[in-house]
Parts: structure tokens; C-alpha cells; sequence
């Protein structure tokens, strides 16, 4: 057996192949020559391409039919054999000879509404395909052009993937829709077999504009809201590719040019965000999962053309269908929507349109029911989740099942990053300024209001009361002292609304529904409550916090700008403002200013004879309780309120505290500076024998004072043989640290106690404080004489003056003869008071305890 | 006699109650006496509209209640004398009609007494008292009794406390008084003066220093009758 040589071998080789390749080559001549061949790669490649459009299920058809049926369409087809197309060795490049231009007058749109070139140095150097205007007249091009230069493409626009200002108008115009936009780099490399070398590389890039089309609420078997399902569309995203690449296998070589671009990104999308704790489907689908299947229309367009290398040389060239968008896949597909247009037909897509909803439970069977059987092509077979409103991944792998007979391989890169791109604008509005809190008031419930402004999609609200006061009781001196419940809370029962929980400083509310606005009611149940109120909305998974108009993310209620706990409208009403616990009514004038109780004490309230007020903080408040509940007293008090100008309250029994006399026992937030958390004290008027004293007003010796305010007076007794007088006035004096008119006494005269100079019977003889009918008096020349009883009056104001009147009035050491005996009196009797004490606008004081003894008593 | 009337119809009654003299008050008071003295009820219809016009015959009506036990809804029709016709009162902001009422033998301690008049059909009931006597019993009964001017049983109570207690002053003061009341004004003054004397041994008006104690106050009760007994021995 002869061995041939390997260049012998190789030579027999090379005839036989030569004779193959004639043979063939004479076969598809007849049968329609290499055009056939090439078609029978092409049809082999849509082959393929039907497999992965089976894969993904979307109904549309098939690409190249698209391109078939797209009117207007013009597909170049040049026989190899021409020389008027020449393919020069730049990868991706062709160029149409000079004859082909009068084909540029009819310029088609391939597949995209609206293309726009750029002219960078591929499209300089030449663009396969064809160009094209749109409706609106705009340059338009795709697919494979050829020539020289521009190609006359004059309009093309310098950038088209910037914002222009016509953009920047338009998304101005478009506030309230929700967008995607990023950038995804996708990149198809395709070989022809193992015994092929080379590849050819299918290139995107895509700047993608998508909105949110439509929302899809879902439920559980309760009906509580709890996730939503999106759904986006192209809204202004842009695609440019291209493809080139060569391979070579055995006596055959193809190349690959193409390039194109479009708007249609998209075939169909969504996410699913979930918006409750209690989420069916978060464990098969949890909160942010997203797809994306990329347009299945949307190809760069370009050539094939087939070279043999051996044998009679001879090539063919065919317009050639590129796999394109329809590989582009994010996220791993568990639910698929489309095709669909409103949120009714996505749902009925998948469930009942009947029901406004999907089931959160039927859902969750589908989605485990379809993750078990891992149905279709899945080029990306990961969960993929938005975090922090962006959708960010990458891979690389190979497209399983799309292996053709000549074990030809395709894979895919694809790298995205696409931002949610505005955010949520909600605006919780402030509380009416001109409500105030009541306790149990149903009629006086608060309203307030949150809108999202943008963008004008619904979400879900949640409302919580915070920082909210715990006072006691309902009002300063009523209610259940143990009661440090909060003291706002919703009403509930709300249209919309799941029940109200409480939480540790507060309430929270949250909607059963999603809204672009919502409003709450909130109800008191203290005069004095306060707190803050603050809003969150989920729009899709994701809580937004609500804005006030003053920027904050609460508003107080009631409407408080300097937060300190007085409704505004009521400080501005009284004419006060800044630190509510300030105790400082001037009015009357008295030692200082204030009554014991703050701004804050005065504007919550009390309960006054069953029913309740506020109180004015610039005008001091006593409160006197006649135990008695004569009328003899109430008329004492009436006329003691009239005197001293102070603001008197009667008050029941169950309105102080009977053992420590405290009026505010329901004090917490904002007390009297002045008191120091003390409390302040009322007056208890009783009638009780008394033996031989008219009245008294007993003090709290434990305070260490003998006389003061309502803080030192334990109790002001009338004994009830001196109801007609004004013993209760006199001793309802003392118990607002007013003092007898001097401090001597005089046991002089076989009298015990008498009258003269410095004695509590000095100064004006109508101040109720002072003391009257002396049996006898010491006059100036230090002798006793008959007291002039006949020269008493009825005591009927308080004093702001020592000096002394009548009997008391000067000048000093004057004599004046007594018609009633015959005999000269010197005068005056007891001359003018000598303790300021006495003074109502210098002694009266209501806020203080234990102070020193005013001089000269 | 005693009737039995259910409060909760009388409460009825108030509930429907409309027109101006609904926001007035009628006030009970009880000076509980001492067996075998009578109590004395004093009825006040106090108008704190002044521009309500009280008539003095809304008071013809007066009932009075014993709460029976602690049952609030069963009230004991009480019998009560009157000895003198009902009266208007003046106290510059507040005015209204009044009556004493005599009920003996004296209320029991600690029963409730409520009463209630009819205004035009409509009843009208007062705030609810309870009978309680002060630890010394002879206050209440001397309180009565200078209520009802009986200077007889004022006359035994004082001497008995003067025999009993010669350091208090009440004693001579209810001695005192019943005798101002006889027109024994000169025995009345002596006692008064004693008084006067042991009241300023008890309650001396200057403290251990020496300086008047600022809230004290004189024995104006005593000093009224002095000059009373005064004005009356002058005539």
C-alpha cells in the first residue's frame, strides 16, 4: 500500500473538495444557486429564533414578517455578483455605490416610530440599511444604507441620546408619572460550530426611558391591600446597535454587518412591590422583583454575505435578521402580564377581570405552581430585586437551547443600571388653625388631609400620632386623676382606614386601600392634648414620608408653630405667646404678677360649676369654693371678685382637691414656673361656729407663714351669725395675703385691744381690712378716749393708699368737738396705715407660698 | 305621716324642667339641732338672674325628704312646723326668697335631707344634706336655739358648760346672749365682759415676741353684743 505524502494527501484533499464544493455548488445553481444556500442558514437562523420565541411565549409575530408587513418596508437584497456593493474590511461597514442612491428618496420606517442618526464615524463611513422619515418628518434611518460620506443625511441630530429643552419641557409637563431611566449594554456572540473559527457580535446600547403604565392591586383573602404589581412601558428610550464579525469554516466564510436603532425597548415588564408585613407572596416573590423581556421586534438590520473560499470564487450577499432585543432578558420570569393594555386587561391576563384585584393567595399558588415547573427559556435565570428604587445586575451566559444543527452557539452579556427616577412629593396639610382641643367632643373632631402631588399615582397612607400628651384627667381640675391615657387619638372606624393601633407615644392608622389623598379624624379627649401628627404613603413598597407646607415631617395638632403645647390661634387670641409654662397675669396688680397657674394651665382648662373653661393668662384666677353654699357667701365672693378685680371661680367640691386644696391636681406638662410643680391652691370658704370670732382665715402653719395667698390659707371660716357683714370679704382679704392696716397692739385704757396710731384700725376707713369699733383709742396725746363709733363706716373696697380718712385723716393733733357727749376728741384716731400689706396693689399675691412680712405690720 | 314618693319620678320632672328659673338654685341647709331641741332647715331660692322675679309663695310648696338609708330612690316625707313666712334676701349680686323650717323632734346623724318646691307645675329639688353634728353636741343645740330665739334651753346649755368648761368663753356667751334676749341687759354685759376676758387669756393677739400676729382677729361676736346690749341699756 502506497503511502502518500501529506502534500500528496493534502493535493487529493484540495480535488476533492474542489469537486464537492462544484458539486454543490452546481446543485444549488440549479436549484436557485447560493442563493438558496444562504437562505437556508437565514431559515435556519429564524428557526433558531422561533425557539427562543416560543420560549418567551409573546404572541407576536415573527420578526422577519414584521419586517415584511411593515409598510413601506424596503429591504436591499444585492447579488454578490454585483460589483456595485463593495464590503470593505472594516468590520461592520458597507457601502452602496452611487447607483443605489436614487433608493434614498424612499425613505421607509423599519420597525421604530421614531429613529434619529447620529453621525459618528460608523454612520460617516456609511449605515446598512435604509433611511427614513417619520410622521413627523424627522430624519429617520435604519437597517443598511450604503455609500459615501452622510449620505445626505443632513438632519440628523448632533446628540440624540442628550436632553434637549423641548425634553426638559416635556418632562416638566409629565410631572406625576413614574420613570425608569439607565443604560443597558447587551451583546449577542454568536459562532457558526466547532469547526468554525470566529464570531460575530451582535452590539447594544440602550438608554431606557420606561413608565409605569398601570398598577395592579392585590389583596389577601381579607381584602387588605398588600402589594401592588406594575407594569412599565416605553416612554422615551432610545437603542443603537450593531453587529459585525466573521467566521470562516472550512471553504466558507460569513460576515455579519449590520447596525439600527430604535425607541422600542420594552416587550413587556413589571415589578411587584409589596406594601404590608403581612404579605402572602413575599416568599415567592418578595418585594421589589422585577422582569424585563426586551423588545421581540427591535433588531439591528444588516447583511449576511457568504464568501466560498475554495473553488470558482463566488459570494452571496442577504439582508440578515439579528436576534436583537428579544434576548435581553432581566430577572427571572415568574409572572408574566402581557399582553395588556389597562390594569383591567393585565390582570384578566393572568386572573378574573371581574375582580378588581389579584388574590395575594391565588397569585402565590400560580407563582409556585410555575417555579416548580420552570416553564420557557429563561436566559436570565435569577430573582432580580430593586434596592433602593434601582434595578442593577449583570451576567453572562450562554443561551441554552438554542444550539442549531451545526452546534452554533449564541450567548449574552448584559450589563443594566436603571434608576427610578422621581420620587414621591406627598403633602400632609396643617392642622386648622382655629381648632382647639375639647375633651369629648364629637362634633369637634380635626380633619387633616395628605395628598401625593407626584407623582399623582395612589399609595397607601399611613398615619401616625406621635409625642402625644398623657395629661391627667381632662382638663386641669377634672377627670379621672389616675387617667394618663393619650389624649388624641383617630376616631375610629374611618372609610378606607384598618383600625387604629396604639402605640407607646401614640397612634397609628393605616389606609386599606390605596388613595392619592386621604384624610384622617382625630378627636381629643383633653383640652389641653397635644401632639404631632405625621404621614408616610407607600407607593410601591416603599415608604414616602409626607411633607407639611412648613417643611416639616409632621404638623402639630392643634396648629402649634413654636411647639409649645397652646394652640396658636388661642395665644394670639389672649395675647401671649412663648413658654406656655410662664405664669404672668398682670391684672389686677398685685405684689407680683401671676396666679399659680401657666399659660398652658390657664389655656387647658377647668371645670368651673360643671362646666368648662379656659381662662384668661393675662388676668389672675382665684378659686373659691363655698363649701357652705350659701347664699350669704356666694354674694361675699361676688362682691370680693368686684373689689379685688380678680377673676373668682366658684367651684364644687369635685372640683379642687378637698385635702390639699389644689385646684390644677390634674397638672403635668407646662406647670407655673412660679409654683414649681407645687400646684395651685384654692380658697374653701365654710360656715361654722366660730364661738366669738366673726370669721377667720385660717393658714397652713406648716408652710411657716401666718398669712399669704391661697397657698398659705387653709381655710377661710364665717361663723354663721356674721353672714350679713363683711367678715367673709375681710377674711377672703387675708387669704390673698392681704393685712389689717398696721401691726400695733394696745392693751391700754382697761381695754384690751384699742385703737391708735399704727393699729390694724389706721388708714382709709372703707378698706375692708381694717378693723373696726374700738371700744377706746389712744390720741396723740398718748390719753385714752372714747372711740367715736359714730364715725365708723361700712368697710366697701380695698385699699391701694395708707393714708388715713375720716376719723384716721389728718391733720395731726386737731381736736374736734363730739356733739354726741359734749367733749373735744383729738384726731385722728388711728392716723394713717403704716403696713403696706394692706395694700391691694402691693400685697395681694395668689402664686406665691411662705414670703417675709411686708414692713410696718 | 310618712309617704313614700319615688325620687326618680321627682328626678323626671327636674329632667323636663325648662324656663327661666331652671338655671336658679335652691339651697338647703341643715343646722341639725340637739334632741330634745328641734333641727331647723333653712329653704333659700337663690336667683342669680337678678332679673328673675322670685315669688315668695313658690316657697308655700316646700317638701321636705328624709333619703331613706341608701336607697336613693325612696324618700320619707318629713313633718316640719313653720313659724315665721318665707322672705326675700338681698346680697347685692345675689337675691332670692328664704324659710326656716322646724323639725322635731331633731334629725338622726347622718340621715339625708333633701328638698324640693313646685314652680308652675314643675318641681324643682335642692342639693341633698347630710346630718352631721359637730363633736361638741352643744353647738348644734345652742345654734338652734339662737335660731329660734329660745333662751331657755341657751340658758341651760350656758350654764351647764359653765359649770362644765369656766375656761371657754361659750358658756357665758350663750348665758349672754339668752339673757340679752330676756332684756337682762346688764347681767347680759357681765357676761359678755367675761367672755371678752377669757377669750383674750386663750387667744392673745400678739405672738411670743411680742408682735401682733397678723390674721387675728378680734372677738367680733362677743364685741357685737357688747355694743348691742350697749345700744339697747342707752336706749
Amino acid at each position: 500500500m502506497i503511502i502518500p505524502s501529506s502534500d500528496s494527501a493534502l493535493s487529493v484533499m484540495f480535488r476533492v473538495l474542489t469537486v464537492v464544493c462544484t458539486f454543490i455548488w452546481a446543485d444549488h445553481a440549479n436549484a436557485g444557486g447560493l442563493g438558496d444556500f444562504l437562505k437556508a442558514i437565514q431559515s435556519l437562523d429564524q428557526s433558531i429564533q422561533k425557539k427562543v420565541q416560543d420560549a418567551l411565549g409573546a404572541p407576536e409575530p415573527d420578526n422577519r414578517q414584521a419586517q415584511e408587513e411593515q409598510p413601506g418596508t424596503k429591504v436591499t437584497t444585492t447579488p454578490v455578483t454585483s460589483n456595485k456593493i463593495q464590503i470593505k474590511a472594516q468590520p461592520g461597514l458597507a457601502k452602496e455605490t452611487e447607483e443605489e442612491e436614487d433608493d434614498e428618496d424612499e425613505l421607509n420606517l423599519i420597525s421604530s416610530e421614531k429613529i434619529r442618526l447620529k453621525p459618528d464615524a460608523i454612520l460617516q463611513e456609511g449605515v446598512i440599511g435604509t433611511t427614513g422619515k417619520s410622521e413627523s418628518g424627522e430624519i429617520a434611518t435604519t437597517g443598511s444604507s450604503a455609500g459615501e460620506g452622510n449620505n445626505g443625511q443632513a438632519e440628523v441630530e448632533p446628540q440624540i441620546l442628550q436632553t434637549s429643552d423641548a425634553d426638559e419641557e416635556r418632562l416638566e409637563a409629565e410631572k406625576g408619572e413614574i420613570h425608569w431611566r439607565g443604560a443597558i449594554t447587551f451583546v449577542i456572540r454568536s459562532t457558526e460550530g466547532v469547526d468554525s473559527v470566529g464570531e460575530w457580535i451582535e452590539s447594544y446600547q440602550l438608554n431606557v426611558d420606561w413608565i409605569e403604565t398601570h398598577r395592579i392591586e392585590v389583596r389577601n383573602a381579607r381584602e387588605e391591600l398588600t402589594g401592588v404589581l406594575v407594569i412599565f412601558a416605553d416612554h422615551d428610550s432610545r437603542w443603537r446597535g450593531e453587529v459585525s464579525g466573521t467566521t470562516i469554516q472550512q471553504c466558507q466564510q460569513r460576515s455579519y454587518q449590520g447596525e439600527g436603532m430604535g425607541v422600542k425597548t420594552l416587550q413587556y415588564a413589571w415589578t411587584y412591590f409589596s406594601l404590608s408585613d403581612d404579605d402572602p407572596i413575599q416568599g415567592v416573590m418578595p418585594t421589589g422583583t422585577y422582569h424585563v423581556t426586551g423588545h421581540s421586534e427591535e433588531a439591528a438590520i444588516g447583511i449576511g454575505v457568504y464568501k466560498s473560499l475554495c473553488g470558482t470564487p463566488f459570494s452571496d450577499t442577504r439582508d440578515w435578521p439579528f436576534f436583537g432585543l428579544k434576548l435581553m432578558n432581566m430577572g427571572r420570569e415568574v409572572w408574566r402580564p402581557m399582553p395588556c393594555s389597562t390594569a383591567r386587561t393585565c390582570r384578566s391576563a393572568t386572573f378574573r377581570p371581574s375582580v378588581p384585584f389579584i388574590s395575594a393567595e391565588a397569585l402565590k399558588d400560580k407563582l409556585e405552581r410555575e417555579s416548580l415547573l420552570e416553564l420557557g427559556l429563561r436566559v436570565d435565570p435569577q430573582t432580580r430585586i430593586v434596592r433602593d428604587g434601582v434595578m442593577q445586575g449583570h451576567y453572562s451566559v450562554p443561551v441554552i437551547g438554542l444550539v442549531d444543527a451545526r452546534s452554533s452557539t449564541k450567548s449574552v452579556d448584559l450589563t443594566w443600571y436603571i434608576e427610578r427616577v422621581v420620587e414621591t412629593d406627598a403633602i400632609l396639610e396643617l392642622a386648622a388653625e382655629n381648632w382647639r382641643p375639647e375633651h369629648d367632643n364629637e362634633a369637634n373632631t380635626l380633619s387633616v388631609t395628605a395628598s401625593i402631588e407626584q407623582p399623582a399615582i395612589p399609595g397607601k397612607f399611613r398615619f401616625t400620632l406621635f409625642d402625644v400628651t398623657r395629661e391627667k384627667g381632662w382638663a386641669m381640675n377634672a377627670g379621672d386623676k389616675d387617667d394618663d391615657s393619650l389624649d388624641l387619638e383617630f376616631v375610629d372606624g374611618l372609610d378606607g382606614f384598618l383600625a387604629p393601633e396604639e402605640t407607646s407615644d401614640g397612634w397609628e392608622i393605616e389606609a386599606n386601600r390605596a388613595m392619592t389623598t386621604e384624610t384622617v379624624k382625630i378627636k381629643a379627649n383633653d383640652y389641653g392634648a397635644w401632639g404631632k401628627l405625621k404621614c408616610e404613603v407607600n407607593v410601591d413598597g416603599h415608604w414616602w414620608p409626607c411633607r407639611s407646607d412648613d417643611g416639616k415631617e409632621y404638623v402639630t395638632i392643634p396648629f402649634d408653630e413654636d411647639e409649645n403645647k397652646i394652640a396658636d390661634f388661642w395665644e394670639e387670641q389672649e395675647g401671649v405667646s412663648g413658654d406656655a409654662a410662664v405664669d404672668d397675669d398682670e391684672t389686677p396688680e398685685g405684689r407680683e404678677p401671676g396666679d399659680g397657674f401657666s399659660n398652658y394651665e390657664e389655656y387647658r382648662g377647668f371645670q368651673i360649676n360643671a362646666e368648662w373653661t379656659d381662662t384668661n393668662p393675662t388676668e389672675k384666677d382665684l378659686f373659691v369654693h363655698n363649701a357652705s353654699g350659701l347664699a350669704e357667701i356666694e354674694g361675699a365672693i361676688n362682691q370680693f371678685e368686684i373689689k379685688t378685680e380678680l377673676t373668682v371661680h366658684k367651684i364644687s367640691e369635685d372640683e379642687l382637691d378637698l385635702a390639699s386644696r389644689i385646684v390644677n391636681f390634674n397638672r403635668g406638662s407646662k406647670q407655673a414656673l412660679s409654683r414649681r410643680g407645687n400646684g395651685q391652691k384654692g380658697l374653701i370658704v365654710v360656715v361654722r361656729q366660730l364661738d366669738d370670732l366673726c370669721g377667720e382665715a385660717v393658714s397652713d402653719y406648716s408652710t411657716g407663714a401666718v398669712l399669704g395667698g391661697p397657698n398659705i390659707t387653709k381655710e377661710v371660716v364665717i361663723d354663721p351669725s356674721c353672714l350679713f357683714d363683711t367678715t367673709a370679704i375681710h377674711e377672703l382679704g387675708h387669704g390673698v395675703n392681704l393685712w389689717h392696716p398696721g401691726g400695733r397692739y394696745l392693751d391700754q385704757c382697761g381695754e384690751k385691744i384699742i385703737a391708735g396710731l399704727r393699729t390694724p384700725y389706721a388708714g382709709p376707713m372703707k378698706n375692708y381690712m381694717r378693723y373696726e369699733y374700738a371700744g377706746k383709742y389712744i390720741g396723740p396725746d398718748n390719753k385714752c378716749y372714747k372711740y367715736p363709733s359714730h364715725l365708723e363706716i361700712v368697710p366697701s373696697s380695698f385699699t391701694k393708699s395708707l393714708r388715713g380718712t375720716g376719723m384716721n385723716s389728718g391733720p395731726p393733733d386737731r381736736w374736734e368737738y363730739d356733739t354726741l357727749d359734749g367733749v373735744n376728741y383729738p384726731y385722728p384716731v388711728s392716723a394713717d396705715a403704716t403696713c403696706s400689706g394692706t395694700l391691694i396693689d402691693k400685697s395681694m399675691s395668689l402664686n406665691q407660698d411662705a414670703r417675709p412680712a411686708p414692713g410696718g405690720c | 305621716m310618712i309617704r313614700f314618693i319615688p325620687a326618680s319620678l321627682l328626678l323626671c320632672f327636674f329632667g323636663i324642667f325648662s324656663g327661666q328659673v331652671v338655671a336658679e338654685k335652691l339651697h338647703l341647709a341643715v343646722y341639725p339641732g340637739q334632741e330634745p331641741g328641734p333641727s331647723m332647715v333653712i329653704l333659700s331660692l337663690n336667683t342669680r338672674n337678678m332679673e328673675t322675679v322670685a315669688d315668695l309663695a313658690w316657697l308655700d310648696s316646700a317638701e321636705l325628704f328624709e333619703v331613706a338609708g341608701d336607697d336613693s330612690f325612696q324618700l320619707h316625707r318629713l313633718v316640719f312646723t313653720v313659724l315665721e313666712p318665707p322672705r326675700e334676701f338681698d346680697f347685692k349680686t345675689v337675691k332670692g326668697i328664704r324659710q326656716n323650717f322646724v323639725i322635731k323632734p331633731a334629725l338622726p346623724d347622718d340621715v339625708e335631707v333633701v328638698a324640693q318646691i313646685t314652680i308652675e307645675g314643675n318641681v324643682l329639688l335642692s342639693n341633698r344634706v347630710k346630718v352631721v353634728r359637730s363633736k361638741d353636741g352643744f353647738r348644734d343645740a345652742a345654734w338652734a336655739a339662737i335660731l329660734l330665739k329660745d333662751p331657755q334651753i341657751l340658758t341651760d346649755i350656758g350654764e351647764r358648760l359653765i359649770k362644765q368648761q369656766p375656761g371657754q368663753t361659750h358658756g357665758y356667751r350663750y348665758r349672754g346672749l339668752a339673757l340679752e334676749m330676756q332684756g337682762r341687759f346688764a347681767e347680759a354685759e357681765e357676761d359678755i365682759k367675761i367672755a371678752r376676758i377669757i377669750f383674750y387669756e386663750n387667744n392673745p393677739p400678739i405672738d411670743t415676741d411680742g408682735r401682733m400676729i397678723p390674721n387675728w382677729e378680734p372677738p367680733e361676736i362677743l364685741d357685737r353684743a357688747l355694743r348691742r346690749i350697749r345700744a339697747a341699756q342707752e336706749g
